[in-house]
């Protein structure tokens, strides 16, 4: 245990004199510090924006004044998508995902407006975010920190000394990990201590239920990828002969992870599954909602089976004569069939992204920076899944509105009197506003199973090589 | 002189095809460019093919109208409702629609820039605002995330890592071997020996770079020589860009350390320039000029459109005073000319909403325009975006030039519309067509080449100047 720590604070001592090191150390905290105010600010600017509009338009919604409801059908309403206090740390995919959406009758409006549209084109060079740094720069921090540990002493011939005083390479291993893992941590203590606070403070106006468990379980996936990049190096330098080689094989598998593969992965998934173009997409939901999904049933047909059924079943002869407005009822069953129509739609287009993204988690499994990414964007709430639940949700709530406002026609409007009819604020009043919770970070992380084994097998692998390295090494015979 | 400037040379060739560097740099870089050419490619050949099909049943609409205006006009009844009719302008005006498209430049391969993020046609009507008009494209955000893997990416953030590789120990390593003491006792300056190993990898370098870029380029359909001027601006950034890292390399090893560290700083130059410097440009870019969201826009333009159709009446009056050609024509219909007077006012209304949008997003613009030149790898993307003809100007652009013949479209059908008149066959031929121009960018890109050669030049001067000073160094360390 004594050699343990006489090793730990060496490596601690050596590290601190190589001015490379303390430079790249200080910048990495200033970066992390600067990308999370930018975040900040970023996030305070947006959320504040949110909040009026949506305080607007409920106030537009209720003094829209007395009209039909179908035409307040039409009329509809904006809702917007709520930034998490968690995304000024991982931007996610919050800069292409649309952000807002227009509720309508009879349509489906696609969330439009991806933010990105609204930058110049350098944009797609990607924002530097907290977790950007900690991701891709401080796994370079720590490969520059570590690729020398086992080389420089066989180099300077110091190994053959120390393990002629009997210093295990088990010790000596380990020793050098932990250096490195405390220095890491004294290196992200402030910025942990800041998203910390952060997270504390702004849990009031907040669209995520659990932030302490999230950051809680962000510390720990970053912490075993930190960890897992720190053995690396460090089982990379104690099998390398020279302090070159351990460096180059390092950058190259850094580069290869952080910035060949993921590109490569995402470009392969699209020309594996191509998507319509968002036209064709938009020209099959009118046909199908013309020509019924088979492609046999017209509207007419469908309206003419619609009205026999009712007419059948009240005993009537038209219409006119039904106890209520015929037309709300149909209106209603037109929005019912669209619904379907776009459901039917939007799953297969959904379909086809889960496929495309289905290769990156399997990807995840050799690459432990693209399970940690994914992981990160979902427990900040700026990945895919919370996207498509907000969209659900979104979608469940326009439905809700357009059958109140069509069961009103029916209810308390006279058949043909489309102008006559118009209903009030306690109508609007009846619809709530619309709030937006995320699903829980275990009910998310449920859809991130590969990623999580990733990280877990990685972990395995590493502890693994290393325990079997440190039997296997001699070094004086070197 | 000479003779022994071509020995350098001679040994320095030998040896890299006996360390097997000019057979892995001609298959890695070959893999590299054929892999982003054929995704570049597939985007493209997407691109045109949308705005074709989307022309085609364009076309087949046309001839089915044709044939009903030949029916209506022999006096036959057609079995189509009235709203379908073609005879009626406003008909015409809102379902025989003419493409709008922006067909891809012959270079758009070279960069994806904004390009998978927008449509590239859209189909304006007589109704509605243009701005209105929505440009988004269908795509998996966790792609548009991740980018493009296209020849941009392989040219500005993997070419420079080669020339890392190629270059990091060109001086170390003969330091490291003992070789530079040798070198030094014969009458030739270190520093000018470097310059002759390293000019002679970046002209390998180039060379099979340019023959590469040139050969699968022409395999993809791409010709260069089509566009000459493009092609050579798009050459010479490239090379200019790949002077800029060797003279950095050459820098960082003339500070005499060892290879290992040369390394580490190469790598961490790159870090700085390639993805720190851009991401906090652009984080900067939206803190400072944060632009209003179109949602925004299209929110304001509701409220202003319910406040226009209560006084509509009121409008008429304001909107024939200022098109007295459109007012008083028998047979004509007062609820059209309602509708386009308040459509007016909207847009009046409304414009102060846009102009504000516009103005941001171009503030934001020329903010990282201008502050493109603190990284080569900005400068670089901002030319291959230009050359493309994929940068978010050119969509911007894209979409002005949209809203301008959605006016004349508009301005097409209203006078027929007001004067009650019907569209006929002979007509037909005369429908407003909508042709996309390109705007051009030739002194952005020759701007940025330019800085990139004054970038060279300086660090050069850094490298002459440095080794003038630290000559024994060199040598000792």
């Amino acid at each position: 245990m004594q050699g343990l720590f006489t090793i730990l604070s060496k490596e601690i001592k050596v590290a601190l004199r190589e001015k490379l090191i303390v430079t790249l150390g200080i910048i990495i905290i200033l970066l992390l510090g600067v990308a999370l105010y930018a975040g900040y600010v970023s996030y305070e600017q947006q959320q504040a924006t949110i909040t009026k509009t949506k305080k607007e338009k409920r106030k537009e919604w209720l003094n829209q004044g007395d009209k039909h409801p179908h035409i307040a059908a039409h009329y509809g309403t904006f809702v917007f998508k709520p930034k998490t206090i968690l995304s000024l740390f991982d931007f996610g995919l919050d800069a292409y995902t649309g952000t807002s959406v227009y509720l309508e009758a009879h349509f489906q409006h696609e969330f439009m407006f991806r933010p990105a549209q609204d930058h110049s084109s350098m944009i797609r060079f990607g924002e530097l975010s907290a977790a950007l740094v900690l991701q891709i720069l401080v796994p370079l921090l720590i490969i520059f920190l570590a690729f020398a540990s086992f080389t420089l002493e066989r180099e300077s011939g110091t190994l053959k000394l120390l393990i002629s005083q009997g210093v295990s390479f088990h010790t000596l291993t380990w020793g050098k990990i932990l250096a490195y893992c405390i220095m890491l941590m004294a290196i992200l203590l402030p910025f942990l201590l800041g998203i910390l606070m952060l997270s504390i403070t702004g849990i009031e106006s907040e669209a995520i239920p659990d932030v302490a468990v999230r950051v809680l379980l962000l510390t720990t996936f970053y912490g075993i990828y930190l960890f897992l990049f720190i053995s690396l190096a460090v089982w990379v330098s104690l099998k390398s002969s020279t302090g070159r080689n351990a460096l180059l094989t390092l950058l190259v598998c850094w580069i290869f992870f952080t910035i060949l593969m993921p590109k490569t992965v995402a470009n392969l998934s699209e020309s594996f599954y191509t998507l319509p173009s968002m036209r064709l997409f938009k020209a099959q939901v009118e046909a199908d909602k013309l020509n019924g999904l088979d492609g046999k049933t017209p509207r007419s047909v469908r309206m003419a089976n619609l009205e026999r059924k009712y007419l059948e079943e009240y005993q009537v002869d038209s219409v006119q004569q039904l106890p209520f407005n015929y037309e709300g009822v149909s209106m209603q069953a037109g929005e019912e069939f669209g619904n379907q129509v776009y459901d039917y739609n939007l799953s297969q287009l959904r379909g086809l992204f889960q496929k495309q993204n289905r290769l990156g988690s399997i990807a995840s499994l050799i690459n432990p920076f693209l399970s940690v990414q994914h992981l990160s964007m979902a427990l900040s709430g700026t990945d895919m899944h919370t996207s498509i639940h907000f969209e659900e949700k979104v979608e469940a709530y326009r439905r809700e509105l357009i059958r109140k406002m069509n069961n009103d026609m029916a209810q308390n409007s006279e058949y043909g009197e489309f102008y006559g009819y118009k209903a009030g604020s306690k109508l609007w009043q009846e619809i709530e506003d619309f709030s937006y919770e995320t699903p829980t970070a275990f009910t998310i992380l449920e859809n991130y199973k590969l990623e999580l084994a990733s990280l877990f097998l990685w972990v395995a692998l590493i502890l693994g090589l290393i325990s079997y390295a440190n039997r296997k090494m001699k070094p004086l015979n070197e | 002189m000479k003779k022994k400037s071509s020995y350098i040379n001679r040994y320095e060739f030998i040896s890299l095809v006996r360390q097997r560097w000019l057979q892995f740099l001609i298959l890695i870089l070959s893999a590299l460019v054929l892999f982003a050419v054929l995704n570049g490619k597939q985007r493209v050949d997407q691109r045109l093919s949308d705005i074709q099909s989307a022309q085609e049943a364009v076309a087949e609409k046309d001839s089915i109208g044709v044939i009903l205006l030949d029916s209506i006009e022999a006096g036959f009844t057609v079995n189509v409702p009235r709203w379908y009719m073609p005879d009626q302008p406003n008909v015409m005006g809102y379902s025989y629609l003419r493409v709008a498209a922006m067909p891809p430049d012959e270079m758009a391969i070279i960069a994806t820039g904004q390009s998978d993020i927008y449509t590239h046609y859209v189909k304006p009507n007589m109704y509605g605002e243009s701005f209105e008009l929505n440009y988004t494209e269908l795509s998996n955000p966790v792609q548009l995330m991740f980018g493009s893997f296209d020849l941009s990416f392989v040219l500005i953030y993997l070419l420079p890592l080669i020339v890392i590789a190629f270059t990091y120990n060109i001086l170390s390593q003969e330091r490291e071997q003992g070789i530079l003491q040798v070198i030094a006792s014969h009458p030739v300056s270190v520093f000018r020996w470097l310059l002759q190993k390293a000019l002679m990898r970046y002209l390998l370098l180039s060379g099979i770079l340019v023959v590469l870029l040139f050969a699968i380029l022409s395999f993809a359909g791409v010709s260069l020589v089509e566009d000459i001027g493009k092609s050579l601006t798009f050459i010479f950034l490239t090379l200019g860009y790949l002077l800029f890292w060797f003279v950095l390399a050459c820098l960082v090893n003339l500070k005499g350390q060892s290879s290992a560290n040369n390394a580490v700083w190469l790598i961490a130059w790159w870090i700085f320039l390639v993805l720190l410097v851009p991401s906090s440009v652009n984080q900067m870019a939206n803190s400072l000029y944060p632009v209003p969201s179109r949602a925004k826009l299209i929110n304001e333009l509701r409220v202003v459109n319910a406040h226009a159709e209560e006084k509509a009446d009121e409008l008429l009056e304001g909107f024939l005073r200022d098109h007295p050609e459109l007012a008083g024509f028998e047979g004509g219909s007062v609820g059209w000319q309602e509708y386009f007077a308040t459509q007016d006012l909207i847009k009046s209304e409304i414009q102060p909403v846009l102009d504000e949008y516009e103005i941001r997003l171009k503030q934001q613009q020329d903010w990282v325009d201008q502050i493109r030149f603190i990284s080569p790898a900005l400068l670089l993307q901002s030319s291959f975006n230009e050359i493309s003809g994929t940068s978010t100007r050119h969509y911007e652009d894209y979409r002005q030039q949209v809203s301008d013949f959605a006016l004349v479209w508009r301005d097409h059908f209203l006078p027929m519309i007001f004067r009650g008149e019907k569209f006929t066959k002979e007509m037909m031929p005369g429908l407003p067509e909508f042709e996309y121009q390109p705007p051009t960018s030739y002194r952005l890109t020759a701007a940025n080449m330019l800085a990139l050669f004054i970038y060279c030049a300086a660090l050069f001067m850094v490298g002459a100047f440095w080794s003038s000073q630290t000559k024994t160094n060199l040598l000792t360390q």
